[in-house]
Order: structure tokens, then sequence, then C-alpha cells
């Protein structure tokens, strides 16, 4: 039970300034990107705006629970849907933090941090692409109940507008972190009560390593910014497509994101977000490995 | 209105949460030292939501609301207590840091760290020991194993495991948080580990080998020490400090 809760609370601590961070630009986003701006984007040719989305990462930084938030708001504003789906899967991985980490971890193998940025935004373009092909529109769920529907006028004060910012900000805060919540207390569930044989299991080699692997980096939920650290540390067990495919999904899909994405998305696309990422990682890094032999 | 009140009541207990965590010392807990000021913008940005937001909504002249659905008391009490049942479960349980850690250990021989180089020359403290952790020693071996053979160390660590000659000492070593934890283990020689219980810290010092790939220690003393303060050991602290010139080297030769 101790174990438990310092888990819970230092996924929940860990998580909260990315979250409001996220809900802060989303409701800027919000107020003052006009339509203008985001027509823009619909004049790109969507490939075009898929890759402009899965390279957005760099200069627009943001952890894998914020990114939910940004690209609910980025669709409700019209940009297209596969080019926001680009942005979420790739931002957590091509940012700047979580290469520099990466970079960190893998002194020993520097080459780690191009194989992760380059599959990721691979891994991005390609389930954009798909997202694009079957679903135009309509890849968002209607959120129930209370909506707070705020009429922007662009003749209010600058200090009002800014106010509805925050309100919008808090108010998608709140929507999201009951999700954090349950995927929070999911990983923590797990961490904290599996038995050792469960872990023994998992620490696998040769052909079964990439599918365990990839499953432990859904099932523990690490952010980012340090899994690289785990990875690079069971270097022993594990080889490198092994490491690169836990690398590549965790920021992607995790106990967390499971549970944000099922609030935000409708059923088909959440089906594709938890199952495209998965085969496709999977399929590269057995790719991979059989080059390298 | 009283989904309002949720909405505030949730930001307002981690506001406050994350503040005496904060001011307590409390979050050495959870989050590594160098991470720590990630809660501040927390802390920030939760008082922001707090007291600006929420004023000026509906000040525009087509500012409309949605009709509000029957608030039922009871529902919105029971979905607050579950949003806010960390904080609930911190002050009820009073969790101390984490201990006995099944998940994936590290293996003693981790990869090269260039932080440790060919030839590191160690600092040794006046008692010719030189002071390192567990993570540290295991980086040292790794790089290096030569400088085994020419140091002696000193090290600190929680008994996890006893058998009839060897007790095993256990270290957690956190990147960011404590959710990435993970232990680092190191056998001890012993005549016999009668004398010492499961959970109890002990300080080690002696000269410590590789057997069969496997760190460990053989002790010339074995001392009983409190709880550190500093329970787990920070990825970024745990570099071996190395001599400066002019510093004493302890008992190299």
């Amino acid at each position: 039970m101790n174990n438990f809760i310092i888990i819970l609370i230092s996924i929940l601590l860990e998580a909260l300034p990315f979250i409001l961070m996220g809900a802060l630009l989303s409701g800027l986003i919000e107020v003052f990107v006009t339509d203008s701006v985001t027509a823009r984007m619909t004049s790109f040719r969507t490939v075009t705006s898929v890759f402009i989305g899965s390279l957005m990462g760099v200069c627009l930084p943001m952890c894998e629970c914020g990114s939910v938030l940004v690209v609910r708001r980025l669709i409700k504003k019209r940009v297209p849907p596969a080019a926001a789906i680009a942005y979420m899967l790739s931002a957590p991985i091509i940012n700047p933090v979580t290469l520099l980490s990466t970079y960190t971890a893998y002194g020993w193998f520097k080459k780690m941090v191009l194989l992760r940025a380059g599959l990721g935004a691979v891994v991005a373009v390609l389930i954009g692409l798909l997202i694009h092909k079957f679903f135009r529109e309509g890849v968002l769920k209607k959120r129930g109940g209370y909506e707070l529907n705020i009429v922007r006028d662009q003749k209010l004060p600058f200090r009002v507008k800014l106010s509805q910012a925050l309100t919008h900000a808090a108010d998608d805060f709140i929507s999201i972190f009951s999700m954090l919540l349950i995927g929070a207390t999911a990983a923590a569930l797990f961490k904290a009560f599996s038995p050792p044989a469960v872990f023994v299991f998992f620490q696998r080699g040769g052909w079964l390593g990439i599918p365990l692997f990839s499953a432990l980096a859904v099932l523990l939920s690490v952010c980012s910014e340090s899994d690289a650290f785990i990875a690079s540390a069971l270097h022993n067990v594990f080889d490198i497509p092994a490491q690169l495919a836990f690398l590549t999904l965790g920021p992607m899909l995790d106990l967390k994101l499971l549970v944000m994405y099922k609030k935000v998305f409708t059923g088909k696309v959440f089906l594709i977000l938890c199952l495209a990422p998965p085969v496709v990682i999977m399929s590269s890094c057995f790719l991979l490995r059989w080059a390298l032999r | 209105m009283m989904r309002q009140f949720r909405y505030r009541a949730v930001i307002l207990s981690y506001f406050f949460f994350t503040e005496y965590l904060l001011f307590s010392g409390e979050i050495s807990r959870f989050i590594a030292p160098g991470f720590a000021w990630l809660s501040y913008v927390t802390v920030v940005l939760l008082g922001v939501f707090l007291f600006f937001a929420q004023r000026g909504a509906g000040e525009g002249p087509d500012a409309k609301r949605h009709k509000e659905t029957h608030e039922n008391l009871r529902t919105e009490m029971a979905k607050l207590v579950l949003l806010i049942f960390p904080v609930l479960l911190f002050f009820l349980v009073k969790p101390v840091a984490i201990t006995d850690l099944n998940t994936l250990a590290i293996k003693p021989l981790t990869k090269k760290d260039q932080s440790v180089g060919t030839n590191a020359i160690l600092y040794a403290e006046e008692d010719g020991f030189v002071h390192v952790n567990l993570y540290g020693l295991s980086l040292i071996a790794d790089n290096e194993p030569l400088l085994l053979t020419r140091y002696k160390f000193k090290t600190i660590g929680r008994v996890s495991k006893l058998s009839a000659k060897k007790l095993t000492l256990q270290r957690i070593l956190i990147t960011c948080c404590a959710a990435d934890a993970q232990p680092v283990e190191i056998n001890v020689a012993v005549d016999s580990s009668g004398p010492f219980k499961k959970g109890e810290w002990l300080q080690i010092k002696g000269k410590a080998e590789l057997r069969e790939g496997i760190l460990t220690f053989m002790p010339d003393s074995i001392g009983r020490i409190p709880k550190p303060d500093e329970f787990y050991m920070s990825l970024y602290d745990s570099i071996p400090k190395m001599s400066e010139e002019g510093q004493p080297s302890g008992n190299r030769p």
C-alpha cells in the first residue's frame, strides 16, 4: 500500500505541470488563435500538413499528457485531424527535453537518439495518414453534460480575453485530470502489487524481447523524459530493437493515455490509436533486428 | 453551482497539497531533487487557475451558458472524493519512501558511463575509504574494474535478502520521480547473516570485487545506521567523486 501511494502521487506530481501547461496552451489557442490562422493549415495538402504536424513537436514541445488536451482544442479549431494526431503522437518523442535525456542515457550508443526520433516521426506520419484515409472529421467525442461556451468577441479587452482563456484552460484541465487519475492508479497498481514473477517473465531477451518490452512500456507508464534511463539500464536483458520499441511506444500509448484517448476520441479512432502504434513499431523493430543480424 | 464548487475544490486541494509537500520537504519522497522545480510550476499554474479563471466568463455581449442539469449533492461529493483520493490517502496513511521494490532490478553491471574514465583517481576520505553509493559502485565496476582492486569503499544500503553466508543490500535509484524507481542491489559476503534483519540500514566498509560477473562486497566492517534522510539515489548524483590535484587519495598505492 505504501509503494502504491508513493508511485501514484509521484506520477501525478510529475504529470501535473505538463497537463496544466497543455491546458493553458489549449485555452490560449481557443481564445487567441483566429480562424484565419487555422484556415492556413487546412490550405496545405494533407500529406504536407501531416508532415508539418509530426515535426511541430520540436518547436511546440509537450509531454504526452498535455498533448491530448492541445490536440483536442486544435481539432475543434478545424486543424486537420490527421495533422493534429500526428503532432500528438510525435511531440512527446521529438521534443528537445526527451531527446536530451535520451542522449544522456545512451552515452554508449548515441545513435539511439536518431533512431528514436526517426521512428517516432515516421510512425506519427503513418498513423496520421491512416486517420486521414478513414476519418476526415468526426474524430472527437462530444463532451457530455455541461459545456463551457464562451463566445469569442475580438473587441473584448485583452484582460477579459485572458480570463476567458484561463477559464477554458481550467475546464479542460479538470476534464482530463480524472482520466489521468484513472491511468495513474492503474500504473501504480501494476508496479506496486505485481508479484516478482511477473517482472521475471517480462525480462526475456531474444525475439520475445520486442513484444514484451513494448508491453512493459504500456504498463509502466513512465514519462518520456525518463524512460530512456530505464531502457538503457536494461541493455543486458533487451537488445537495441527491443529498447527502441520501448522508447517509441511508451510516449504514444500507455495506461494514462489509453484512458485519455477513450475520453477524447470516438470509438474507431480510439481503436486505431491503440492498435496501429504497437503494430507499426514492433514491425519496424523486428525488421531492424533482422537487418542487424 | 455544485459543479463549479467541485472544480474549485479539486484545484484548491492539489494547490495546497503541492505547496505542503514543497515547503515541508516531503516532496523528496516523490520527486528527485533536480525535478522539484516542476512542482513550483504546478503551484503557480493552479494558483492562476484558482484566482483568475471563472472571472470574466460571460462578460461578452453574446455570452451564453448551457442550462445546468439537475445537480445531486451526494453525486457531486462522491466525484469530489474520487478526484482528490490521492491527497486523502496521503494524509490518512502517511506513506514513507519506497521500499522492497520487486520491479526490474538493474543488474550490478551497467553500460559504460563516460564520467568514470579509465584513469580516474577516486577521492578517498580521511578514513581511507571512497564514499560512494551502490549505483556509483556499479558504475566503477563496469567502467574500470581495476579501480576495485586499488581502493577500499564505504557505502550504505538496506537489507533486502538474507541467506546463510550472504546478505543483499538494496537501494532505490530514481531518475525524475518515484514512479521510475528501480532497485540496485549488491551482495555482501558475511560469515553469518544471523545478526542482521531484513529492513535494517547498514554501512559497509571494505573491498568490492566481481565474482562471476556479480558485484560482491567483502566488508572489513559492518555497522548499523539510522535510516538516511536521502532515501533514494538520484541518477545524477551517483557519479563517484574524483580526486583533484593535491587532495588526499587515501589508500591508493
